[in-house]
């Protein structure tokens, strides 16, 4: 399934929430969690970790991963915790919303 | 928000950096899928065939990378010129007629900016220029106020002033050099410190020494180009003695790039080939032989009005110290050396630059036209966006970003254009304007282009912007943003066409002027006959003693008669427009007393007793001299008709007596001669300023050298050339003819400044009427194409094609009418400011206005007439459905 236009932050942001994560490790989380429902492909991960380094919401560094390979590790930074906490509540509202909508008689 | 902007200056310095950390990250992140991959039992090269399917093209995932980074505000603005430079493609005839309008614009203004410059603000090629200053002498006796001194007053300036740091003299001359093939070049005699006040090296040995001064030591210092010409540049010359009529050692030789800078009245040639130091002690000479050029350097931190004052008490003190110096009323006038070598070229150059700024005011009319036009266009397109939430911010940064590409292109183009159009002018160019050959697109010309450039954009890329912050959504939206042409485009446009007809109106009219100026120059009767006639001079001696016999002057004549093709032959100490030293002093009349303070002075020359003939002037009165006015007898004159007319009105000159000045043994002395003859008065400096009267003293009562021989000849007077060489290298191998010329060739020179000035004018007006048309239909057409509706409406409503035509035509002939109403007044401004540059007709001559004001119609007429008539073909069925 495509991920809804706008909610892949959110879910990276999410994904960070327990532990700092390369790149790849974000993208199986996702599709962990999600039971397979989300595909991140690599060509909107990481023009989505860099819009979101740049917002100052995750910090990216160098670290060595379970296999010894040089890779990217996120943290999610102060700023980014408090932006997830608003997405969060922004989705509950949204989603409430919509199954309001969606769930009225007639 | 700082952690942001050390994102966006990151982004800025460190993009290199980024996006090696980018490679990396993806490149660690592939081998990570494949590890888990392999973990799962797959091959190694299976497992890597899926990721790269997983992963999608590297390259591709950097792409869409790179298009996240878009923090910078650079990026931004790249990103507008991309999408200008985009929009600007898909309108090609809207760009290249924009960019080529511009380029037009700017490419005639950086080539005329370039003449501007290197001729009238490029400082002189001397240390600290501006501290460089000439001293003028005016005296009751110099029938101007811009006179030479003598060199007794070079001694008293020296003595008393505070101000200067070092004066210096020169006076121009010529000298022959014998050898091979004899040559007569012209030598300027100069005090030894010349060079030290001008601030000029010798580029090999030295310049002069005090003690080489009033013939202590002959030396001769030579310009670079005359060393290689005549010496191939041979370094071993230098301490010796050259060959020529005054022996002297070259003691050095000047830069290349040396030159003098006076004006031409200071009669200091700009092809002085050679300097010398002044032969005999100026400062002892006679104290009313006035013949010195005075250039000084003033102290550091004084300024030029100091300066001057210092001399006026300077003056007063000569003044109370000499009674004849007080009689002159002697007075010094300073005046910066830069300034005043261009005095004449000013006012022409002025004129040419303020007409480059109009043509390039109509080329900007053309150009916000045009963009105004597609900003209409595009009204409701740029409504849609920022209905769909463009900022207003970043729709303003569109549109000056369209306007600066265009400034870019035009402004690159214009640059290419003015090249070309300088390297034509420097063909074109008169004498005058040599300085401008060794001249370039300097970058003071580079840094005129990118400001007009940069002015044109914000100018244009406005003009849009100001209309849209007036943009009202909706009613764009609903009416296609046809409804904002109405007021907007039409008034707008009434003005721009306006303006274009004002400013061309301006243009025609003083290309007119300039056309007929130089028809009038033509038309001169200079007091001779120019055509069939050879000059050359030749130097016979000193200035001041010739060493010939004067026989064999006669003699030489003589044989020059017989040469097959020449018709008659004379010989002059001065010829007319010619750029040597002139030779002008008071007169006394005999039994007149003289008129107070206004003592008259003439032009004096000596002149053989064929010259007349043989220049073609002709006698009103008496007779020409003849073979009998030689040295001892009577003492005769011949004078012009305005020194006739001055002297004796209403009387006949003939019989009168005049006492003035001949050279006798080296020097001047009064003589009271008897006018035999009356001549009409010659042009001796300009074609178009009568000067001064004129005096003819017989060559052999008051022999000079060098002599201008004239020669009248039937066949074309540069054949006869090599037979009188040879004639004059068998007479005496030591004398060399110089400036060997046909007289039209001065002609030529005196026109040339007025025709380079009409050539211009023409071109300029020429271009402004294309453009003025050009920019009446776009601005018409457009109009047009939006009334077709009210054109449609009109025409079902009963008018006909005929009643539209006339309307369109109407509303242009009133915009045309008012153009010229405005150009009439403007022009009549602006020629206030030309009275220099006309000549033999009056700045507010009716023939050129009579010209503009019919061309300009004509060009309004032509620009409307396609636009009128589209208006005429309209459908009133078709436009008013498509309302």
């Amino acid at each position: 399934m495509d991920i809804l236009h706008g909610t892949l932050d959110l879910l990276i942001l999410r994904a960070l929430e327990l532990a700092p994560m390369h790149g790849i490790g974000i993208a199986d989380r996702i599709h962990q969690v999600t039971h397979g429902t989300f595909v991140v492909k690599a060509g909107s991960l990481f023009p989505a970790l860099r819009r979101l380094e740049q917002k100052g919401w995750i910090d990216g560094k160098w670290a060595p991963s379970e296999n010894n390979r040089r890779a990217r590790y996120y943290t999610l930074s102060r700023a980014g915790r408090a932006q997830l906490a608003a997405e969060k509540r922004n989705w509950r509202l949204m989603t409430s919303a919509m199954n309001w909508m969606l769930e009225s008689e007639g | 928000m700082f952690q942001r902007l050390g994102h966006v200056l990151a982004n800025l310095f460190h993009r290199r950096r980024l996006e090696d950390d980018l490679d990396e990250e993806l490149r660690s992140s592939f081998e990570i899928v494949v590890d888990g991959f392999v973990a799962q039992g797959i091959p190694l090269a299976e497992a890597r065939r899926i990721a790269r399917f997983e992963f999608g093209g590297l390259e591709q995932v950097k792409e869409n990378v790179r298009d996240t980074l878009v923090g910078s505000a650079l990026q931004t603005s790249m990103q507008d010129v991309r999408y200008a430079w985009r929009g600007l493609r898909r309108r090609r005839s809207f760009a290249l007629i924009s960019v080529g309008t511009l380029a037009l614009g700017i490419g005639v203004n950086a080539a005329v900016f370039s003449v501007f410059y290197a001729v009238l603000l490029q400082p002189l090629p001397y240390r600290d220029p501006e501290q460089l200053t000439l001293i003028l002498g005016s005296f009751r006796d110099a029938g101007t106020a811009r006179a030479p001194v003598s060199g007794p007053i070079v001694r008293e300036i020296e003595r008393r002033n505070n101000s200067l740091i070092g004066v210096a003299g020169i006076w121009v001359g010529t000298e022959t050099f014998t050898g091979e093939s004899p040559e007569q070049v012209k030598v300027a005699q100069v005090t030894p410190n010349f060079f030290d006040v001008l601030g000029v090296r010798a580029a090999q040995g030295r310049t002069f020494t005090k003690d080489e001064q009033a013939g202590g030591r002959p030396a001769i210092v030579l310009t670079d180009g005359f060393f290689r010409r005549r010496f191939a540049a041979n370094a071993n010359l230098i301490g010796t003695g050259l060959a020529t009529r005054g022996a002297a050692t070259l003691v050095g030789v000047l830069p290349a790039d040396f030159q003098l800078h006076f004006a031409p009245d200071a009669h200091v040639p700009a092809d002085v080939q050679a300097f010398i130091p002044f032969p005999y002690n100026i400062y002892s000479g006679p104290r009313d032989l006035y013949f010195i050029r005075l250039v000084a350097r003033l102290k550091p931190g004084v300024s030029i009005v100091q300066a001057q004052r210092d001399l006026d008490r300077v003056a007063a003190e000569i003044r109370g110290a000499s009674t004849d110096y007080n009689a002159q009323n002697l007075r010094f006038a300073l005046t910066g050396m830069q300034s005043d070598a261009v005095r004449d070229l000013r006012p022409a150059l002025s004129a040419l630059f303020a007409g480059a700024s109009v043509l390039l005011l109509i080329c900007c009319v053309n150009v916000t036209s045009l963009l105004l036009a597609r900003a209409t266009e595009r009204r409701k397109e740029i409504a849609l966006r920022l209905a769909i939430g463009a900022s207003r911010s970043r729709i303003v940064r569109q549109l000056l970003a369209e306007g600066s590409v265009l400034c870019l292109l035009g402004g690159g183009c214009g640059m290419g254009l003015g090249w070309a159009g300088f390297r034509a002018l420097r063909a074109i160019r008169p004498e005058r304007l040599a300085r401008i050959d060794d001249a370039g697109l300097d970058w003071p010309v580079l840094a005129f282009v990118v400001a007009v450039s940069l002015g044109a954009a914000l100018l244009f890329g406005l003009a849009p912007v100001l209309e849209t912050f007036r943009l009202d959504l909706t009613e764009s939206l609903r009416t296609g943003g046809r409804g904002w042409i109405g007021g907007l485009h039409r008034r707008t446009g009434g003005a721009l066409v306006v303006g274009e007809i004002t400013f061309a109106f301006v243009l025609v009219t003083g290309a007119a002027l300039a056309a007929r100026t130089l028809s009038k120059i033509e038309q001169v009767s200079p007091g001779f006959e120019p055509r069939h006639r050879l000059t050359f001079q030749i130097a016979f001696g000193s200035p001041l003693s010739p060493e010939v016999p004067l026989n064999s002057i006669g003699d030489w004549e003589a044989q020059l008669a017989a040469l097959p093709g020449v018709e008659r032959v004379g010989a002059t100490s001065h010829l007319p427009l010619d750029d040597f030293p002139n030779w002008y002093s008071p007169y006394r009349p005999e039994g007149i007393a003289p008129h107070g303070a206004a003592q008259r002075v003439a032009d004096h020359r000596c002149v053989t007793p064929g010259y007349f003939a043989a220049m073609g002037t002709r006698l009103l009165e008496g007779r020409y001299f003849d073979a009998q006015d030689r040295a001892g007898a009577r003492p005769v004159l011949i004078v012009d008709d305005l020194l006739a007319r001055f002297t004796w009105p209403g009387q006949s000159a003939l019989g009168k007596k005049i006492e003035v000045e001949h050279v006798i043994d080296g020097g001047f002395a009064p003589v009271s001669s008897v006018v035999v003859g009356v001549v009409e008065h010659v042009r001796n400096h300009s074609l178009t300023t009568q000067v001064r009267e004129e005096i003819y003293i017989p060559f052999e009562q008051s022999p000079r050298s060098p002599l201008t021989y004239v020669l009248r000849t039937r066949v074309e007077p540069l054949s006869l050339v090599p037979a009188i060489r040879e004639m004059l290298r068998r007479r005496d191998p030591g004398l060399a003819m110089a400036k060997v010329r046909p007289m039209t060739e001065y002609v030529a020179r005196q026109i040339a400044p007025a025709g380079f000035t009409a050539v211009l004018a023409a071109i300029f007006s020429a271009l402004a009427l294309v453009l003025a048309a050009a920019g009446i239909y776009g601005v018409l057409n457009y109009q047009v194409s939006r009334r077709l509706p009210e054109m449609g409406i009109r025409m079902a409503l009963g008018a006909g094609a005929r009643d539209v035509f006339r309307l369109v035509l109407g509303q242009a002939l009133g915009l045309a009418a008012l153009g010229a109403l405005l150009g009439t007044g403007a022009t009549v401004i602006a020629t206030r400011w030309l009275g220099a540059l006309v000549y033999g007709v009056s700045p507010r001559d009716p023939m050129s206005y009579a010209l503009a004001l019919l061309l300009l119609p004509a060009v309004a007429l032509l620009g409307c007439l396609r636009p009128a008539a589209r208006a005429a073909a309209a459908d009133p069925a078709t436009t008013i459905r498509a309302e």
